[in-house]
């Protein structure tokens, strides 16, 4: 297996007025190709930045972030719009779905721009949404719009599929349906998947566990055999 | 405690304002146009009457002037000085004239007056030259420079009453006529006025006022106008109705003692031969009876004398009768003496036989012895004497008959001679009553003619002119008026809008700032407290707005309108004077800030009377629905995907809709009306000149001539090889009535239908199907139909040499400037029963080579066929005019790419403000630059396309009710809008909105990304 995405000595720093504050102080890690990868940390760990690094929403200020060979950290505006565009696929916590659209317009919404994109519609059979295509946001339930959110992710078929909290608007239940979901997809279809989260209580459930701590990397555990999500309680 | 909480509260707003200064700017610029407009117009009218005011002050304009027939004495004018409330009086004349100049003729006003200083009445305003000093000096209007007029040339004028050639020694312009164009009409010559000229009125009496008239009224010095200004009313407004009523007073006053005077005038001079007509009403009235008295005597005695002549015939018959009888008595009395004397003369043959025998017995025998033979014989003898006797004495009866019946023969002559004599009598008699009474008849009818006279000695005649009677300052009005309806009118879109701008403006603000809200009440402000922070914030952004508005507004707009207007119509220098009406500024105040307080204060009322626990929840976002437009499926289907999210969008927020509709409409409605007035008044020009009027040269005669030696110059110029065609027509000045409406305009008298029809294009105005020129009725040009209210076939009435004739209508013609109506020779000569006399021609040229037209020119004056004017070169001077419309365009246009800057900022701003998630996300899925343009701004396109397309039916009215608001009585602007017009308006709409989403570009590449990380507020 080889990696797929390499922090190498990443450090972000923001400065506020006077202060200059470390964000991400030197983070290193490695990330597999088709892995399960859950980053968690508690709040001010650096859990966003990383997401933002990762998502190609910001470059950082020192150090390389290698995806698929190239380092997107020299990146420029339009180079990561295209990254963005092509390479990831994308997982809100607030799910932000085009309230206008219909599910199924708002999966089409990812796949119209991408280079080799999935039909919408299979991907909605996928996530188990064949029944509520035609439906808008407003009239789908949390769990509904998540899946349609990670549809919208999955159709542009993207290298990584980088979702930020998303069982953090989502009651219990729900939220374990939509990770096994993201599970799912991980196992049936190869996709790379990374998970940014506070709650430890996922790392049993994926390949590769990124702890953060004070911007760095306080760990990183490897589970040659995950738990089902169905197992896992919190 | 207090203080604190103040504090914070106003910190808070403070901070409010400042950060969200993209909406401050919208409700702050919209209110300022709106504003601006809304003041602006409003106190347009109010600029123009001040600004003409002062103008007619400054030149002290006469408020009053009168003029009378009989003219005004010394005496009269004393008398009206005393009347109380009069500052100033001034009198002099005023009359028509023609003048000659050039070899041409033109009517002119003419007025003189005592003097020419600065104190003066109705003072003309000095272009040029200076005032005239001597009697035989004039100054003359600065519109007749035009007609090649100058200082130092002579000009001669003339009228009924005499001729005098004055000197031009000034130029000038009469506070009197402030209208470019409009110099009345003239009573002498084709009836049109080129001008006036004023004179001294030293030594011109003479040419304004007949001779006699000096003599009917004994008087040496005459004035047949007098001006007044009246005390005080230099403090109102001319265009005033206080004004009218200030002066009504004193014109009352004055009015009636000008009647007194003249009617005592008119008595004294009726006085006299009143007199005179009774003493020979009288002295007729005795002849009459003389003769009357005279004829029953005659008459009387005439009877006696036949009646006694009647008796003696009748006597004379009697004796005749008696005579008769008489004769036949004797007749037969003498018949029988007669024969008894023949008997007895026998008796006597025989005894005086025997006599002789016995007698020559005797001698034979003795004698003495008688015999008694011959006593017998004696016997016998004297018995025959007897009878003899008898026989006589009848016989002298005889003699007497005789002598009767002589008589008789004496009395029948005598009577025949008498009655003879009484014929004679009597047929002398008549014949000297006959001469009577036709002397008194001559005598009743020279009565009846003295009678007459005493008649028509004039009554006198008083005439006022105020304002009213001006038609410069009543055209100024009307103008005014126009301005005051579209005031009305015109910024009611801006407001429209800016109440859509402020609701949609207001209400994202609310909503943003729920939560916050929702806070503040949580800790314990009061729903008031909350609600007065977006008031404040409203009436900060309004207020402001507004009165920068006004000030700016009220600078700018009545300033460019009086501009306009002087250029084109009135030709005045009067300087600007802004007038601000209070009221204006209220009622602006008012729709500008209580308007969008009332929207914010319902958007508020709406949002903040949830629960504060509510409202620090966010709001569930707008779901969203299926549009109309989705039912069509045939569509849909057609749309891309992002025409669909586009749609959606559009068609989500009603409100927002709306404004940015309503606005960008009002721009391209703008644009539209700019380009159509300007292409509207400037296709009038060629319209008229090239449409409607296809002839080259207006041919004006010098004095009419009768249409057979029109048809000889026609033949004759028809024959030169310059000359295509030409018409001698009859063009006169007259009034057009129907009903109560009356309008002035020219008659066009045609000789040949057929030819006309080569001059005049004659077009229905509407269907443009080519009218039939007939006998039976006139041609009417459009507008003059219009303002008349006249119809195909209706009846109309003309006043043509002051009598009225009723026509009917059989065409409306198509028709650009001025007012014309059309008729044949034929019934213009069975309505007036005088043969038609011409004294123009319509003429069209061979060629357009200069030189032929120079020697036409030169061959036809020399001939006297009338002097040529270019009907291209009247057009070359109303298109200079029109160039200053180009002004309007601009002014419109400006204000239409600030109408739309406006709307669409906010709307954008708006759209981000609140996308700013869903930009933000599709920006993390890898929405290039261009495509996040293009999910926002493509909404902006095509709201500006259905906006424009709705602008395209508001600006059809908005331009058809400015061309009609505008419209001149005599001008009738081309009310179609031209396509072109249409698309230059599209095409800016579009360009503005391109250059809006240009420019805020910039705002959408500012959004983070990082906004898509967080929850919906």
């Amino acid at each position: 297996m080889s990696a797929l995405i390499e922090f190498k000595n990443i450090v972000k720093s923001y400065t506020m007025g006077d202060i200059t504050i470390n964000a991400s102080d030197g983070v290193n890690f490695i990330v597999n190709r088709g892995e399960f990868v859950v980053i968690v940390g508690a709040s001010g760990a650096g859990k966003t930045t990383i997401l933002n690094l990762l998502g190609g929403m910001d470059s950082p200020t020192s150090g390389s972030i290698l995806v698929d060979g190239e380092n997107i950290a020299l990146y420029d505006e339009k180079k990561l719009t295209e990254y963005r565009r092509n390479d990831i696929g994308f997982v809100f916590q607030f799910y932000n779905l085009v309230q206008n659209l219909t599910a199924l317009e708002n999966v089409e919404l990812a796949s119209q721009i991408s280079q080799k994109p999935l039909d919408a519609r299979n991907v909605l059979e996928r996530v188990g949404l064949a029944d509520r295509m035609m439906n808008f946001p407003a009239q789908l339930s949390g769990g509904e719009q998540q899946r349609v959110a990670i549809a919208r992710a999955i159709a542009k078929n993207p290298k990584l599929l980088l979702c930020d909290e998303p069982t953090g608007a989502l009651d219990y239940q729900t939220g374990k349906a939509i990770l096994s979901l993201l599970r799912e997809m991980c196992d049936t279809y190869q996709m790379t998947v990374i998970v940014i989260t506070h709650n430890s209580a996922l790392a049993p459930m994926a390949d590769r566990v990124i702890h953060l701590k004070n911007g760095k990397v306080n760990g990183v555990e490897i589970n040659e055999n995950p738990q089902p999500i169905e197992e896992i309680e919190w | 405690m207090v203080k604190r909480k103040k504090k914070a509260y106003w910190k808070n707003l403070r901070k409010t304002i400042l950060t969200s200064k993209a909406r401050f700017f919208s409700i702050f610029a919209i209110v300022f146009l709106g504003a601006a407009f809304f003041a602006g117009l409003r106190n347009t009218p109010g600029t123009m009457t001040q600004s003409m005011d002062h103008y007619l002050d400054k030149h002290h304009y006469a408020d009053l002037t009168y003029m009378a027939s009989l003219g005004f004495s010394k005496d009269d004018i004393s008398e009206i000085q005393n009347i109380s409330g009069i500052e100033d009086i001034q009198y002099g004349y005023q009359f028509d004239a023609l003048i000659h100049h050039n070899d041409s003729l033109a009517g002119v006003t003419v007025y003189a007056s005592e003097q020419y200083d600065q104190d003066m009445l109705n003072q003309p305003y000095l272009v040029d030259g200076r005032y005239p000093q001597k009697d035989n000096e004039c100054v003359i209007d600065e519109e007749m420079l035009a007609e090649d007029y100058q200082i130092g040339d002579e000009i001669s004028i003339h009228n009924d009453q005499g001729e005098k050639t004055f000197k031009i020694v000034g130029v000038v312009n009469d506070v009197r006529y402030i209208a470019i164009t409009d110099r009345g009409t003239n009573t002498l010559g084709d009836g049109t006025n080129a001008g006036y000229i004023e004179i001294l009125n030293e030594n011109n009496d003479f040419l304004a006022m007949p001779e006699d008239l000096y003599e009917l009224r004994d008087e040496d010095i005459l004035y047949n106008q007098i001006s007044v200004c009246v005390k005080g009313a230099k403090e109102y407004n001319v265009f005033s109705e206080a004004y009218d009523d200030y002066i009504e007073d004193v014109n009352t006053k004055i009015k009636s003692t000008l009647s007194l005077k003249m009617s005592r005038l008119y008595e004294d001079l009726t006085s006299d031969a009143k007199t005179k007509l009774d003493e020979a009403q009288k002295e007729y009235d005795e002849g009459y009876q003389t003769y009357s008295d005279s004829k029953d005597l005659f008459d009387e005695k005439i009877l006696e004398a036949k009646i006694q002549l009647t008796n003696a015939k009748i006597t004379l018959a009697t004796k005749e009768a008696e005579y008769l009888k008489a004769q036949s008595t004797a007749s037969s009395q003498i018949q029988d003496m007669l024969e008894t004397i023949e008997s007895t003369s026998e008796e006597l043959k025989g005894n005086l036989e025997s006599l002789q025998k016995e007698l020559e017995n005797y001698q034979n025998e003795n004698t003495e012895n008688i015999s008694p033979e011959v006593q017998k014989s004696i016997a016998s003898l004297e018995k025959m004497g007897d009878i003899l006797k008898n026989a006589s004495s009848s016989l002298d009866g005889l003699t007497q008959l005789n002598e009767a019946s002589i008589a008789i023969e004496k009395a029948k002559l005598e009577i025949q001679q008498q009655e003879n004599q009484l014929t004679l009598e009597e047929l002398k008699t008549n014949n000297e009553l006959e001469k009577a009474q036709d002397k008194l008849d001559q005598a009743k009818s020279q009565l009846d003619e003295a009678r007459d006279q005493v008649d028509q000695i004039p009554k006198g005649r008083l005439y006022t002119l105020t304002r009213h009677e001006n038609s410069g300052l009543v055209n100024f009005d009307s103008n005014k008026d126009s301005i005051s309806s579209i005031a009305d009118i015109f910024p009611l879109m801006f407001f429209l809008v800016s109440a859509l701008v402020s609701l949609t403006t207001m209400t994202r603000m609310v909503e943003e700032q729920r939560s916050q809200s929702g806070t503040l009440r949580a800790l314990g402000y009061s729903k008031w407290d909350v609600m007065k922070q977006y008031i404040i914030y409203v009436i900060f952004a309004t207020f402001f707005a507004c009165i920068l508005g006004i000030v700016s507004g009220t600078q700018f707009f009545p300033r460019i309108i009086y501009y306009l207007y002087n250029l084109m119509l009135f030709q005045v220098d009067a300087p600007i004077s802004i007038y601000a009406s209070t009221w204006v500024l209220l009622e602006t105040v008012f729709i500008s800030v209580f308007v969008i307080l009332a929207v914010t204060l319902f958007v508020c009322m709406s949002e903040l009377n949830l629960m504060p626990a509510v409202l620090m929840r966010p709001k569930a976002p707008k779901v969203g629905k299926r549009i109309l437009l989705e039912r069509i499926h045939w569509l849909w289907r057609r749309l891309s995907f992002n025409q669909k999210v586009t749609m959606r969008n559009i068609f989500r927020y009603k409100k927002r809709f709306f404004m940015s509709v309503i606005g960008i409409a009002g721009c391209t409605a703008l644009i539209i009306t700019g380009f159509g007035v300007k292409s509207s008044v400037s296709q009038v020009v060629d319209k008229q000149y090239q449409d409607v009027f296809t002839y080259d040269y207006l041919v004006r005669l010098e004095d009419s001539v009768s249409t057979k030696t029109a048809q000889n110059y026609q033949k004759d110029l028809l024959n030169r090889s310059e000359v295509a065609n030409v018409e001698y027509v009859l063009n006169k000045s007259i009034n057009i009535l129907k009903d109560k409406e009356d309008l002035y305009g020219s008659l066009i008298v045609y000789q040949s239908m057929d030819n006309m029809k080569n001059f005049v294009q004659f077009r229905n105005y509407q269907t443009y199907k080519d009218l039939v020129l007939d006998d039976e009725g006139v041609i009417l040009t459009a507008k003059a139909a219009e303002l008349l209210g006249v119809e195909d076939n209706d009846t109309i009435d003309i006043e043509l040499n002051e009598t009225k004739y009723s026509v009917k209508v059989s065409g409306i013609t198509e028709n650009y400037f001025m007012n014309y109506i059309y008729m044949s020779q034929t019934l213009y000569e069975s309505l007036t029963l005088q043969d038609l006399e011409v004294n123009n021609a319509f003429l069209i040229l061979q060629d357009d080579r200069a030189s032929s037209q120079k020697t036409l020119e030169a061959y036809m004056q020399d001939k006297g066929y009338g002097n040529l004017t270019n009907v291209s070169s009247i057009g070359e001077e109303f298109d200079k005019q029109v160039q200053s419309v180009n002004l309007v365009v601009v002014i419109l246009i400006v204000c239409a790419g600030a109408l739309n800057f406006i709307v669409l900022y906010n709307l954008t701003n708006i759209n981000i403000q609140e996308r700013k998630s869903e930009i933000a996300t599709i920006k993390v899925l890898g929405f290039r630059r261009k495509e996040v343009y293009d999910y926002i701004f493509r909404e902006n396109v095509l709201l500006s396309v259905i906006g424009s397309l709705l602008g395209m039916i508001f600006g059809y009215f908005l331009h058809k009710f400015i061309i009609l608001t505008v419209e001149l009585d005599m001008t009738m602007f081309v009310r179609q809008l031209n396509i072109s017009s249409y698309i230059y308006a599209i095409i800016m709409t579009l360009g503005f909105t391109y250059f809006i989403n240009f420019t805020m570009r910039h705002v959408l590449n500012k959004v983070d990304m990082v906004e898509s990380l967080k929850s919906i507020e």
